[in-house]
């Protein structure tokens, strides 16, 4: 009898697990966040009509901003991540609001840019692309990278009124 | 350790490496369930290192008889599967570790057996030096870390059943190391294997963190003693496992993903497929080994 009731409260505790996990389902790949911002927006028009992995947007701060962009934080600085959902694909887009003097930041960027950030994998190629107030870094398969700095310099104007500058690097481990 | 702990240890590891290679987190980021999961799902790389250690355990405690045909028997069971999932594109780097450290142990553990306290202090040192000459002063691209910051998991896995003979003798005592040590190795985790990783002086060093944990999970599963059927299952694939996470697993989740926009079932589907396909390479293996030896009894009945 005590042994079904240890039984009975584990399923529950899966069922309820569960139940919570399908009702906090964040928001995914298609967009449907409610406390959308302009950086997710920008994310939106990068990945258009990109062949990108699933993944999921995430709010950068002081504890995670460096992991993801590589330099330090600044409180004036807003950004985003657009990483793979899963640690074996190696895919990550952050996206960088600054006010003004991007170019230097950009170069910072690109020169720590780790590719072999995750574990067991890394990315083909890496690209930083900046106007005065925005920088991009994209890290992932050859095609990818291509394709989602070629839509930033689609809509650089429109966010700055200026052309995207590009800086890029490959991965020695595909060299 | 037994049987049963090894076992144990060996599903554990395979599991934990599975989950941090397939699994896609399902609570939202930023909220306490999420901030757990995302936890449990980073520092699951422990997995490696337990599978590296308990190699070690039992090459220590069952060193090879014969060393050619015992590398020749490593050799066709690890190589096979790394070279087919090279020509696939992915490059499996535990697979040609192991096999270096299936090389390189029995042949500096004879020498160092006979005086234990001594050689492991110069294993140490040894590792020390090797790591700075290749990521101090060679600094090459590739990221080498991975496998030398597991050294010292495997050294110390060698030396355990020095310590586990003479020292710990009673349960209770194993129970409540083993708790202390997988209460702060996972603090330890949290803070410098989590939230910033450590690799200063080398990138990679945040690997060692997570050697109180595992010695905490070590002394945990060797207090087991019931013998469980899906721990057979899982612990009898675990390279296959590893094998096929790493060629399908991409593809699998992101195709999934794609078509059911649910993370819940993109988890379920991708650990169903990745298992089911493990345990029938796993067979095929088998059925590859057994054929000359069913061949041999039949030809001498």
């Amino acid at each position: 009898m005590k042994r079904k009731n240890i039984k009975a409260a584990v399923i529950l505790i899966v069922l309820a697990i569960v139940f919570v996990a399908a009702g906090c389902s964040i928001k995914d790949a298609n967009g449907d966040d409610p406390f959308e911002t302009d950086l997710d927006d920008i994310v939106g028009l990068l990945y258009k009509g990109v062949d990108v992995p699933a993944y999921e947007i995430i709010d950068l701060n002081k504890d995670t901003f460096k992991s993801y962009a590589f330099i330090d934080y600044d409180t004036s600085y807003k950004a985003v991540a657009a990483d793979a959902l899963v640690n074996i694909t190696p895919h990550s887009l952050v996206v960088i609001k600054v006010d003004g003097n991007a170019k230097d930041l950009a170069e910072d960027v690109i020169v720590n840019a780790d590719p072999n950030k995750w574990l067991c994998v890394g990315s083909e190629k890496v690209s930083v692309a900046y106007t005065d107030n925005y920088i991009v870094l994209v890290m992932s398969d050859e095609a990818t990278v291509d394709a989602i700095i070629k839509n930033f310099q689609d809509i650089a104007q429109a966010l700055d009124d200026m052309d995207a500058n590009i800086l890029s690097t490959g991965n020695e481990r595909f060299e | 350790m037994n049987k049963l702990t090894k076992k144990y240890s060996m599903a554990l590891a395979a599991l934990l490496i599975l989950l941090y290679h397939c699994w896609i987190n399902v609570f939202r980021y930023g909220s306490v369930l999420g901030n757990i999961e995302r936890f449990i799902v980073t520092s699951s790389f422990v997995g490696v290192d337990i599978f590296f250690f308990v190699s070690a355990y039992s090459l220590s405690t069952r060193p090879p008889e014969d060393y050619v045909s015992f590398i020749l028997n490593r050799a066709l069971k690890l190589m096979p599967l790394f070279i087919i999932a090279y020509a696939l594109g992915t490059f499996l780097w535990f697979l040609p570790s192991l096999m270096i450290v299936y090389l390189i142990f029995p042949l500096v553990y004879n020498k160092c057996k006979q005086n234990p306290g001594i050689s492991f202090m110069l294993l140490m040192l040894a590792w020390a030096v090797v790591t700075w000459l290749v990521l101090g002063v060679l600094k090459p691209e590739q990221d080498y870390g991975i496998f030398l910051f597991r050294i010292p998991v495997i050294i110390l896995g060698a030396y355990a059943p020095y310590v586990s003979k003479s020292m710990l003798t009673t349960k209770k005592q194993r129970a409540v190391l083993g708790t202390l040590f997988l209460v702060f190795g996972t603090a330890v985790v949290y803070i410098w294997g989590y939230i910033e990783r450590i690799n200063v002086p080398f990138k990679g060093t945040f690997y060692l963190t997570c050697i109180p944990q595992l010695i905490g999970i070590m002394l945990l599963l060797g207090l087991i003693e019931k013998e469980s059927k899906i721990i057979n299952y899982f612990a009898s694939m675990t390279l296959e496992l590893y094998f096929v996470q790493m060629v399908t697993g991409n593809w699998l989740i992101n195709n999934v993903y794609k078509l059911s926009g649910s993370r819940i079932l993109t988890n379920l589907i991708t650990l169903g497929v990745v298992i089911l396909l493990s345990k029938a390479i796993s067979l095929i293996g088998e059925t590859i080994n057994d054929t000359p030896k069913k061949i041999a009894t039949n030809e001498r009945g």
